[in-house]
């Protein structure tokens, strides 16, 4: 098992969540433009993360970074763009 | 002579142009026959209304046991384009050829622009081998992997933009339409299945369809029988897959549409996994699964509600 450590940073505030099979769901309590969470996984086969960034429509075209970082190593960086809500998958690279 | 039409006369006239224009609108159609119940939706989807397909194999119909009758090759003739899996799906595919080349039909095969992948039989030695194909063979269920759709959705495209070039606008329109769609599509396809622990990600089913969509999501795949319908499930394969269900505490098992679901019943019965539904592995159904987009979801919908 291992302690993946999750950074969501916004371009712009949104409403912000991260969710992992079978684990309860990390949520920012209002508009923001980061969230940090923390999940322990099978770190030979680490899940998939959902991420969910809920802007304002009328604020155009914004963006998602998700960093992934095992014991403070960046294991895998992905941004996401979109109007509204920005919503996707990133897999975790296995070790 | 020269004198005014009657009112009677000027309804007579409205009526047969009304019929000639009608005429020529279904002249003026691309008439295209389909083998596959995918490629049919996809083509009404890019064809819109320029295009009239008539389905061949229709949902519901085993095509693996398929075969044209005369009436149908009568059909095919008629026809400009057919459309085909390919990779072996169609077993008769070859037959067809010399008439289609007689009759100038087009051939437009999907499994030409995917990227084929190998078919692993579950229980390799075990089945058996009374059936047509052979190891190693490819799996020709093309369409249960997105970015293949989205291949052969722009392959239908360029047909029809040959064949009907005053129509290029309209298939150019539709295709990238459908194609926006379809990347939507995959996008909630892995929001779904987000939701499902990797350990959970073991399909059982009866035969081997679902090999692009395991190699796309990361499922492992288990089936009875092998890449067709009539490949035949030995005693022996069914015990092993029994024994892996068990071991691996597999949660549900899947049937098919179009298949007799009794062995996997028996499954069921000995392993205590649950008969998961019933997915659509060789093409379309009915009801919300008569679209390629509403067969993903259903399937998908099927799929994470009996393994999570």
């Amino acid at each position: 098992m291992a302690a993946y450590d999750i950074l969501l940073t916004a371009s712009a505030p949104a409403r912000l969540a991260v969710r992992v099979a079978n684990q309860p769901s990390a949520e920012s309590t209002g508009p923001a433009t980061s969230l940090s969470a923390s999940f322990t996984m099978n770190a030979a086969e680490p899940e998939d993360l959902a991420v969910f960034a809920n802007f304002d429509p009328a604020g155009g075209n914004c963006a998602l970074r998700v960093e992934v970082r095992v014991a403070g190593k960046t294991i895998s960086d992905s941004s996401f763009w979109g109007t509204g809500l920005v919503e996707d998958v990133v897999a975790i690279p296995n070790p | 002579m020269g004198g005014p039409i009657s009112r009677p006369m000027n309804r007579v006239l409205i009526f047969f142009s009304f019929l000639t224009l009608g005429s020529f609108v279904q002249a003026g159609n691309l008439r295209v026959a389909s083998l596959s119940t995918v490629m049919a939706d996809l083509a009404r989807e890019v064809g819109g209304d320029r295009v009239e397909v008539i389905e061949i194999v229709k949902a519901g119909v085993d095509p693996h046991i398929y075969e044209p009758t005369p009436g149908d090759r009568k059909t095919i003739a008629k026809s400009q384009i057919l459309l085909a899996n390919g990779l072996g799906f169609e077993g008769y595919l070859n037959n067809l050829r010399p008439g289609l080349e007689k009759n100038g039909v087009r051939l437009v095969v999907g499994g030409d622009v995917v990227k084929p992948l190998q078919a692993v039989c579950s229980g390799e030695e075990a089945h058996d081998h009374s059936h047509s194909h052979s190891h190693g063979a490819t799996d020709p269920h093309w369409w249960h992997s997105i970015p293949n759709v989205q291949a052969v959705a722009t392959q239908i495209r360029d047909a029809f933009a040959k064949a009907d070039p005053e129509g290029i606008a309209t298939y150019e329109a539709n295709a990238k339409d459908l194609n926006a769609r379809l990347a939507a599509l995959s996008k909630w396809v892995r929001l779904q299945l987000a939701t499902l622990p990797k350990a959970n990600r073991i399909l059982v089913t009866s035969h081997e369809a679902l090999g692009y969509f395991a190699v796309d999501n990361g499922f492992e795949i288990f089936t009875v029988q092998g890449v067709s319908t009539t490949d035949q499930p030995s005693s022996q394969n069914v015990k092993r897959l029994i024994e892996e269900i068990k071991s691996r505490k597999v949660k549900a098992i899947f049937a098919e549409n179009i298949e007799n679901p009794k062995v996997l019943e028996q499954i069921t019965n000995e392993t205590g996994a649950k008969l998961g539904g019933v997915l659509y592995a060789d093409g379309l159904g009915s009801g919300p699964a008569a679209t390629y987009e509403g067969m993903m979801k259903t399937n998908v919908s099927v799929i994470v509600e009996a393994l999570k």
